[in-house]
């Protein structure tokens, strides 16, 4: 299977001078003159032209130059319309081996240029006119040379420029038209066919047909024409319809014989979308803008676009008369008279007595054959030539898949119409036989059937493909391909790295190869696709690379916590976060940005720490994080609260008195403070007043003691000499303070031995 | 091989929206004396008149048009019978001998062309560029041919085609396949719900053309200007009423597509376009598959689009199966993801425009919900309606009052139908 290479608007330019001539000379065929009056569906003729076999355009060229070359000319020139209308009109024209001058043009379109698929071919371009000129061949691959540059393609200059333009012809049908002003000058009339033959006569696509007409459809308003330097393309409005350059009854009606095919090709060089229509037979849509379709399709009406081509066959088996085909969109007037513009007629002559009897008898549809000796057997007959001429003297022509055709030679003995055929030389699958039957007047009858070629070879099995798994990359590395491709060798393969997008360039190591490389142009992300070909068609698959720029040492993000507030004396608990790249080194540090007191870290390098404080306060305190980049810091303010004011009170008053050897004694007792639930109170300061009495004297004397609580307990401790005191301390408390308020009245102690207040220990000696 | 509906997500907050609104812009209509929009409750299928033997005349008349207008028109119609637009629906067998009398009624010859159709033949009349003619006033020919394929196809005017067209000579020829009146064509893969059966031709109109016609005064036809576009002769929101509604009396046929979700088969909706401009049409939200086109069936690999162009001239046939394949459950909760770019549908972002509504009020397929007061909704039970037109957008008006025109709504029935 051929891969058709992309078929860009071409560009191209040159710069050679004319000379060569085109030859446009309507071959006199074998179709015999058609009958008049044998006319529509259902009518006879009324106003309808005598048909002009110049409709069917043959080659303008012979068919085996393989490097064909056209001179053109853009000139200017008038052309009369059907109703006497006459129009300026610029166009392209052959000049003969002449000069280009002005006024060259009397008929639209252009020559209609008629080459072989893969021929190379040149087209130079002088132009006349007084503005530049260029031509596009959409479809083709152009390449340009000489001329000036333009907007889409290099351009003669104006007055008397030239320009070249090369291709490698990719067959179908294809519009040539101008890329300069292309909007003034392609309804000017810079427009013509050219028509790409696949090399195959009677062949299009693989499609076999019988006669060829060009419809090229274009319009033309008069007021465009008749100023085109200055004219407002928002009144652009055509009231003219021409196929091939003429209206009906101007156009040529398409000659063919009953039951020939005959392949339409459509080019629109007009700005509208007309739908096309055939009465009285179906158009199969074949091919559009040079391209086979997969699924052709029949079609009374289709649509071709501004711009675009179709590829159609009408059958006309079992058709005769004459078939009308026009502008669905009723563009079927000269300005506003009725009948005009895009209508013209398929004329089938007549067929002159009864058509052949046809039937392949061998080998069978469907039929699995073998070897190189398969007979080919057809069996017709026609009811007036055995009758006259006698059995034997039908022309029997015969082809594989609608390659040529050779004869098929009546046998006596079998009485059919006999050939062998050489399957060895075909590939092994489906194939079609068909056989055409010819009687003396020309009336054909078309058999196939299908055949199945068996010879044992080996199918040729698409190749699988595998890019390999999706990678990423940091510039200004390459990245190693992997890719697999696997296949049966049976036709030859061919493998090809290509990026199928991506933000820049591509440079592969070497992109025939499977495992290879590819550096990138500027980072990004980029499908790479590759690609395996052998015989039976492309298969690919992608990966893709992400490209990543070459790393930059970035500063680190630092995130200090989100604020918060905390009750003295507790600390806060520090919950930072810092990210970097790893590209230096770093390090982390918190300190106190502004605060009433001071605040004291666990771990001031950790991110993650506490911090206590010794007053109540707005304590700012920051995280600074610090690589080679610098350093970047956040902050957190941490509000320190008073400890909240509770009501306290003493719940338990317990006697905790030691020997400490000899007289000596501690008088201890172990106080425990309470809040108004009776949990217990940390942080308490409790004043308590212990009273001993001097055996001496009897004085009392007071020592005034203070215990913090923790864990909702504290102990006060007097010492005592039992030799000058008495055996036995009193305990009152005076008072429980900050952060708490002190209310005696709630004091008990659960164990009854004091009254919650006061309590009297003795010597535990 | 069977066309699933997808993408019915998208949009379909814009749908609800757009519907409410066209319901809003339907109503200058009800302003000037016209019947009260309402759901359907008879008929939208496709009408045939059955052959293979046909009674026609080519007649003058008025088609009524949603913005009051009224514009003057020439049609085929059954003879005897009044004039309507499109021409009868003629429904014939695979391989019948079709005739067709044509008695023509107008000032001028008429003709009658086949496209499609092979070996065509007339008799009587005199001869014309495309066919043979019926002389005018009275004058009488007639055509027969074999239908020798199965599809859906044009006859139209053979005669002054740039003018008889667009005047409105024109209908549809149904050729029934051998395989059954419920194939679309002998092919097993195009087997439709015969109760499901639609039709939408399509029309270009120009008043001032057909006033200089109705009037006799000259006309250009190159300065045609196109004011109205019709399916099957009306244009929206007219499309959405009931077969022969008795206030249109000359436009009989309607353009409501009904399917139901989930059904065993698909309907089938046969595109024909009569006019003279090519016509974008898409179904909002859905795909439908193309089967055939021009009276072929297309090839194995059929087309499942969006957006069909339907040529002047062309005709299309599509099967169209409404799955339910995004979860509009019938449920409370059914499980749809929301989707912030299109939210769901509630009281709080939807516009009520002149207080009408098709919406049901709930976002779920086969559920009902409330309204705010004064609001009417013509919602039966919950079904969906998405709206379906020409994406030439300047088409889908009334001269130029929008909504209207090439335009008309594809209600989907929950599973099971209606109650």
């Amino acid at each position: 299977m051929r891969t058709r290479m992309t078929k860009l608007i071409g560009l191209g330019v040159v710069l050679v001078a004319m000379a060569l001539l085109l030859v446009n000379t309507p071959v006199q065929a074998h179709w015999p003159t058609p009958a008049t009056d044998q006319l529509s569906q259902n009518a006879p003729a009324h106003p309808q032209p005598p048909p002009v076999e110049a409709a069917i355009q043959q080659p303008a060229l012979p068919a085996a130059q393989a490097s064909p070359t056209f001179d053109l000319c853009a000139s200017d020139g008038e052309i009369t319309l059907p109703d006497s209308t006459t129009v300026t009109v610029w166009g392209f024209v052959d000049t003969d081996g002449g000069s280009c001058t002005t006024g060259l043009v009397n008929s639209l379109p252009g020559p209609e240029l008629h080459v072989n698929d893969g021929d190379t071919v040149t087209i130079n371009l002088t132009n006349a006119l007084a503005e530049n000129v260029s031509i596009l061949i959409p479809g083709q691959n152009v390449t340009e040379s000489g001329g000036v540059a333009g907007l889409f393609a290099a351009e003669a200059a104006a007055n008397g420029g030239t320009v070249s333009y090369n291709f490698t012809a990719q067959e179908g049908a294809y519009l040539y038209e101008s890329g300069t002003n292309p909007s003034i000058q392609i309804p000017m009339g810079l427009y013509g066919a050219l028509i790409v033959d696949s090399g195959v006569t009677g062949q299009a696509y693989g499609n076999a047909f019988d006669q060829e007409a060009v419809l090229l459809l274009s319009e033309i308003d008069p007021n465009l024409n008749a100023n085109p330097g200055n004219f407002n393309l928002l009144n652009y409005h055509p009231t003219y319809w021409l196929i091939n350059g003429a209206a009906y009854p101007d156009v040529p009606a398409i000659v063919a014989n009953p039951g020939e095919r005959v392949l339409l090709r459509y080019l629109n060089a007009g700005f509208d979308h007309p739908s096309m229509t055939l009465l009285g037979g179906y158009q199969r849509v074949i091919a559009k803008e040079g391209f086979k379709l997969n699924h052709s399709f029949d079609a009374v009406a289709e649509t071709i676009p501004a711009g675009a081509t179709a590829d159609m066959i009408v059958n006309t088996a079992g058709l005769q008369g004459n078939l009308a085909l026009y502008n669905r969109n009723m563009y079927v007037t000269n300005g506003d008279a009725y009948p005009g513009g895009m209508l013209t007629f398929l004329n089938l002559s007549a067929p002159t007595g009864m058509p052949p009897m046809a039937d392949m008898v061998a080998p069978v549809n469907d039929a699995i054959i073998t070897g190189n000796m398969v007979l080919v057997q057809i069996d017709a007959s026609d009811v007036e030539d055995d009758a006259n001429l006698g059995a034997g003297n039908l022309s029997v022509n015969w082809d594989v898949d609608g390659g040529t055709p050779q004869m098929a030679v009546y046998n006596g003995v079998s009485g059919y119409y006999e050939a062998t055929l050489d399957t060895t030389a075909l590939n092994d699958g489906a194939h079609i036989i068909n056989a055409s039957v010819t009687d003396s007047d020309n009336n054909i009858v078309y058999v196939s059937n299908n055949v199945n070629v068996d010879n044992g070879a080996p199918v040729d099995n698409p190749p699988t493909v595998n890019a390999g798994v999706d990678q990423s990359i940091i510039l200004p590395d390459a990245a190693t391909l992997d890719g697999t491709v696997t296949d049966d060798g049976l036709s030859t393969l061919i493998t090809a790295w290509s990026m199928t997008s991506g933000p820049g360039i591509v440079t592969f190591g070497d992109a025939s190869l499977v495992d290879t490389t590819a550096s990138f142009s500027v980072d990004g992300v980029y499908v790479l696709r590759l690609t395996a070909t052998d015989d039976t068609g492309p298969v690919f698959d992608e990966v893709t690379v992400t490209v990543n720029p070459v790393p930059v040492d970035q500063p680190p993000t630092v995130n200090a916590g989100v604020d918060q507030t905390v009750l003295l004396p507790d600390s806060a608990t520090l919950d930072g976060t810092v990210t970097d790249d790893g590209l230096s080194p770093l390090t982390t540090q918190w300190s106190m940005t502004s605060g009433p007191g001071t605040a004291t870290f666990g771990d001031a390098s950790l991110v993650d720490t506490t911090a206590s404080f010794s007053v109540n306060g707005d304590y700012v305190l920051r995280l600074t994080a610090t690589d080679d980049t610098g350093s970047v810091f956040d902050e957190v303010t941490v509000t320190v609260n008073p400890a909240p004011e509770i009501t306290t009170h003493i719940g338990d008053l317990d006697d905790a008195s030691t020997p400490a050897g000899g007289p000596n004694w501690n008088a201890q007792v172990v106080i425990t403070v309470h809040a108004v639930d009776e949990s217990l109170v940390n942080g308490a300061t409790v004043t308590v007043n212990a009273t001993r009495i001097r055996k001496s004297n009897g004085s009392q004397p007071v020592s005034t003691l203070t215990c913090v609580t923790a864990a909702g307990q504290c102990t006060v401790t007097q010492s005592v000499n039992s030799n000058q005191f008495e055996n036995n301390v009193t305990f009152t408390v005076i008072d429980v303070v900050s952060p708490t308020t002190y209310d005696s009245g709630y004091n008990h102690d659960p164990d009854g031995d004091s009254d919650g207040t006061t309590i009297v220990v003795a010597n535990p000696g | 091989m069977m066309a699933i509906s997808r993408y019915k997500l998208i949009g379909m907050g814009l749908l609800l929206g757009a519907v409410a609104l066209i319901i809003g812009w339907a109503f200058p209509g009800v302003a000037i004396g016209r019947p009260n929009l309402q759901a359907a409750t008879g008929s939208t299928t496709m009408e045939c008149t059955n052959g293979p033997s046909f009674d026609l005349q080519a007649t003058q008349g008025y088609i009524d048009t949603p913005d009051g207008n009224s514009v003057y028109m020439w049609g085929f119609a059954l003879d005897p019978g009044s004039f309507q637009m499109p021409g009868p629906v003629l429904c014939v067998d695979e391989g019948d001998m079709v005739t067709i009398n044509l008695t023509n009624n107008l000032n001028e010859p008429v003709s009658i062309v086949f496209p499609g159709q092979m070996g065509v033949t007339a008799t009587g009349g005199s001869a014309g560029l495309l066919a043979t003619e019926a002389a005018a006033s009275g004058g009488t020919v007639s055509y027969s041919f074999t239908a020798s394929e199965p599809g859906t196809y044009l006859y139209e005017s053979g005669t002054n085609t740039h003018k008889q067209v667009q005047m409105g000579l024109a209908g549809v020829i149904v050729v029934r396949p051998a395989m059954g009146d419920n194939y679309a064509y002998n092919d097993s893969a195009t087997q439709f719900d015969p109760n499901r059966e639609y039709l939408l031709v399509f029309h270009d109109i120009d008043p001032v053309l057909h006033q200089a016609v109705e009037f006799g005064l000259p006309y250009e036809i190159t300065t045609r200007h196109d004011r109205y576009w019709t399916i099957n002769g009306r244009g929206a929101v007219d499309t959405l009423l009931d077969n022969n509604v008795v206030w249109l009396p000359h436009q009989p046929y309607s353009s409501l597509v009904r399917v139901e979700a989930g059904a065993a088969l698909p309907a089938l909706i046969r595109y024909a376009n009569a006019g003279t401009v090519n016509h974008p049409f898409h179904p909002h939200g859905n795909t439908m598959q193309v089967v055939g086109r021009d009276g072929r069936a297309l090839e194995a690999a059929a087309l499942e689009n969006f957006t069909t162009t339907i040529g002047a001239g062309q005709t299309n046939d599509l099967l169209f199966r409404w799955d339910n394949v995004e979860g509009w459950t019938p449920g409370p909760n059914g499980n749809l993801p929301d989707n912030p770019k299109f939210p769901f549908p509630n009281l709080g972002n939807l516009v009520f425009k002149d207080d009408v509504t098709f919406y049901s009020g709930n976002p779920y397929l086969g559920q009902q919900g409330s309204f705010p007061p004064g609001v009417t909704s013509f919602n039966e039970c919950g079904e969906f309606y998405f709206p379906w037109h020409s994406h030439a957008l300047n088409e889908i008006q009334n001269f130029d009052e929008g909504f209207g025109g090439m335009l008309t709504l594809v209600r989907v029935d929950p599973p099971g139908g209606c109650p």
